[in-house]
């Protein structure tokens, strides 16, 4: 502190008699760069703040929609149907419907892409809460375990009603299991996968291994029509 | 004299002959994507080798389906926002970073070099998701912050601008040290200056990997109007199937930018660099 | 051997810090976070079905040491850097040099090196799938042949190399122009005026004084090359024999890590591949002081 202060005396006596024109000159000539850097820096505080604080950044609900044939993202009547039957509030978080994914894992080298990769980063940083695609597509990712097991922990109550729908897969892990594991929840009944034509031959949706919010998944799910087996 | 003057231009002939071999194979694949995308689908997909002219016509209404179907202003105008501020970013931190492993002695110069070198040798898919994590939980997906802060240090910049500041000689310095320059003033006033050509082929190297950049503006920029263009672009496989003629119309009309920044900056670069030579 | 630094040393020592710490920082935070969250990882078995990691020691280093595909796919990168290091910087400087010189057109010229580099990956891929099909393909029409020129695994390797010597030619130019523009061009006047002609004048000015950007590109391709990823799939599909013979090691990695979702053993192949790389850039760097040429 005592260096700046030094600094602003001696820089003050110099100015002293200099009209204000030319002191701001001054000014400007030595020390536009110090001047520069500060108010970058005070704007990029402010910038981030905001950002970072004012603005929503949590998910009611975020879903992928691998290889769609019709455009699912936010503004599609499905999404901005199923927000009203949920009853979100978008100014407290968002719902996030992804439909531009297009990878497919069934065959060799149908993951490198860079929108598998955005997949898989969505689901291990838990941001995605479910995801659909086609059958066998699922049933290569499922098996790498980016599916929560429907068969066990918290998952298992909640999907029970579903379980003449599930979908299982054999895990790469086998120490994790050496038989088949529920993972996936086929849609090919629900009435509304048929109505929008996302799908050529069916669909199944997951749960994604990190999600936080699987109660939604339900009400996603009810809201697809799909049918619980007590409803058939 | 004659004879030399027919030598010098029978290498000039020469010269433009290599050049031109060359430049027809670098071109190939930028001419097949205009092409493509003057193309009916019909055309598009067949490998007929012969059939590289469209003979259905010319069909440039593409271009204008394409141009309406998606907002370029906005793609424009985040993809620039974020080249801009990405080579300002890697260019400020490289030179400083690079002058300092350049010039300087300092203890431990050697282990924080290695830290540069070991970040270029492991494979970029590592870093995506604690990146991701990282941009979440500070609250800054769908921002500009987001779309720059994996560019903000660069490691290949870093080794890049030491070697451009290396090869610098060493009297020039000396005699700034002699009329009592500090460090700083000297890497501000004499040095930095001299390092321009590394600095722009730096930025032209940033421009190009941002512009290209396809996973990490895919994966924090979820929302249409904070997207870039490699990723705004990217939705069109599921609109238009495999139609190759309006994805090649789209990704000619995001090139035109890029190409157009680069005409204008290499011309100051290589006027800018033959006048700064002549000082040394 | 710690002496005692000066008031001098002491003080250029902070402006260095001060210089380098956003970088390092910087480096710290992005990149080497997850650096260290690999290591860790590659002594674990990873979080399949929401489960976190468990530590199992060595395993998976035994596993990925043991198993043959580890190899072949580090010996198909090998490969791979064997054709795209030399022959695409011997390329790219021949083309910088005469992009150097002061001739008609030369702004032109470099635009069109420079279009590549942002053309769209489809179109390029397309291209080469063109180039190289084996019944329509343009090679084989040009030389009324039949090669397989990506599904036979004798030859494939060299036609991925090509492409990726194809790609990398406008990078290392844009380095070399940049390089050569910092050589005074009176060198060159001092040369004419003593008679030396164009190649004693490339050869005695061009060539050390070019030494550094030389080995930069060298190191940096080393690098790249060897962490090259799917440049093979470009034109590759799925049923292609050849696959096994030019996969390369990063490939491998991302079809454990993220395709499978086996990260620990896919952490254990980046750890085997960093361990190779830092050993050849140990030695490349010992022999910078004796190859390169400080002015």
């Amino acid at each position: 502190m005592n260096r700046l202060r030094k600094l602003y005396l001696s820089e003050k006596e110099k100015l002293k008699g200099y009209s204000l024109q030319e002191k701001l000159s001054y000014i400007a000539e030595y020390y536009w760069l110090h001047i520069l850097l500060i108010t970058g820096s005070i704007a990029f505080v402010i910038y981030f703040v905001y950002h970072a604080f004012f603005t929503v950044k949590e998910n009611w609900f975020y879903i992928t929609f691998v290889n769609t044939l019709q455009e699912a993202g936010e503004d599609s009547a499905l999404c901005q149907d199923f927000i009203e039957y949920a009853g979100y509030d978008l100014s407290e978080k968002n719902v996030l419907f992804n439909s531009a994914c297009y990878f497919d894992a069934a065959r060799k080298g149908g993951t490198n892409n860079s929108y598998y990769q955005a997949f898989i980063a969505a689901i291990e940083a838990g941001a995605m809460d479910a995801a659909v695609m086609e059958r066998d597509n699922f049933e290569a990712v499922a098996r790498s375990g980016r599916f929560q097991d429907l068969s066990a922990g918290e998952a298992a109550e909640l999907f029970a009603p579903y379980e003449d729908l599930f979908v299982y897969c054999l895990p790469y892990d086998e120490t994790y299991s050496e038989t088949e594991v529920p993972v996936g929840i086929d849609l090919s009944g629900s009435p509304l996968v048929t109505e929008y034509g996302l799908y050529e031959d069916g669909c199944v949706l997951g749960l994604s291994a990190y999600s936080q919010h699987p109660e939604e998944v339900v009400r996603f799910l009810e809201y697809l029509g799909v049918k619980t087996q007590e409803e058939k | 004299m004659e004879s030399y003057e027919a030598k010098q231009r029978m290498n000039t002939i020469l010269t433009h002959i290599v050049l031109i071999i060359m430049s027809f194979i670098m071109l190939v694949p930028f001419a097949w994507m205009i092409l493509t995308a003057l193309k009916t689908n019909q055309e598009s997909i067949s490998v007929n080798p012969f059939y590289i002219l469209p003979h259905n016509g010319w069909h440039w209404e593409n271009f204008g389906t394409v141009w309406k179907s998606y907002n370029f202003i906005t793609l424009y105008k985040n993809t620039l926002l974020m080249i801009f501020w990405r080579v300002v970013c890697a260019c400020l931190t490289a030179t400083m970073a690079g002058y300092a492993f350049g010039r300087l002695k300092f203890p431990g110069k050697n282990a924080l070099f290695s830290l540069v070198l070991i970040q270029m040798m492991v494979p970029a898919q590592i870093f995506i998701i604690p990146q991701y994590l990282m941009v979440s939980n500070m609250g800054m997906l769908n921002t500009m912050f987001g779309l720059v802060f994996p560019g903000m240090v660069t490691a290949f910049g870093t080794y890049l601008l030491k070697t451009g500041y290396e090869g610098l000689p060493k009297d020039l310095e000396e005699a700034a040290m002699i009329d009592g320059c500090n460090i700083g003033q000297r890497f501000t006033r004499i040095m930095m200056p001299l390092t321009r050509s590394s600095m722009v082929s730096l930025g032209i190297f940033t421009a190009v990997f941002a512009f290209k950049d396809l996973m990490w503006p895919m994966i924090v920029c979820t929302n249409a109007q904070t997207t870039t263009l490699s990723a705004g672009l990217a939705k069109m496989q599921g609109q238009y199937g495999s139609e190759y003629p309006t994805m090649m119309a789209a990704a000619t009309l995001a090139v035109l930018p890029m190409v157009i920044i680069y005409v204008i900056f290499q011309k100051q670069f290589v006027e800018g660099i033959a006048t700064s030579g002549g000082k040394l | 051997m710690k002496k005692k630094m000066t008031e001098a040393e002491k003080r250029e020592a902070r402006w260095a810090y001060l210089f380098v710490a956003p970088t390092i920082i910087g480096l710290l935070i992005l990149n080497f976070y997850p650096i260290f969250n690999t290591v860790y990882q590659s002594f674990c078995k990873t979080g399949d079905f929401g489960k976190g990691n468990v530590f199992v020691g060595l395993a998976n280093y035994s596993k990925v040491l043991a198993a043959g595909e580890t190899w072949q796919s580090l010996w198909n990168t090998i490969k791979y850097a064997l054709i795209e290091v030399p022959f695409g910087i011997v390329i790219a400087l021949i083309l910088a040099v005469l992009l150097n010189k002061k001739i008609a057109g030369r702004s032109f010229y470099r635009t069109i090196f420079f279009l590549p580099m942002v053309c769209a990956p489809a179109a390029v891929a397309m291209v080469w799938k063109w180039l190289y099909n084996t019944q329509f393909g343009l090679l084989n029409n040009i030389f009324h042949s039949k090669i397989a020129w990506i599904s036979d695994p004798k030859i494939a390797w060299i036609s991925i190399g090509i492409i990726g010597v194809w790609s990398i030619i406008g990078y290392n130019m844009v380095l070399f122009i940049s390089g050569l523009q910092e050589i005074p061009g009176d060198y060159y006047e001092a040369a004419s005026i003593d008679g030396a002609n164009g190649l004693r004048q490339f050869f005695s000015i061009t060539v050390p004084l070019l030494s550094p950007t030389t080995f930069f590109i060298v190191q940096t391709r080393i690098i790249g090359a060897l962490t090259i990823f799917d440049l093979m799939f470009m034109v590759m599909d799925k049923t292609n024999v050849a696959l096994p013979k030019v996969q390369s090691i990063v490939y491998l990695f991302y079809q454990y890590s993220f395709t499978n979702g086996n990260k620990g053993y896919g952490a254990t192949i980046v750890m085997v591949l960093l361990v190779f790389i830092m050993a050849l850039t140990w030695i490349l760097q010992q022999a910078e002081k004796k190859i390169v040429y400080h002015a």
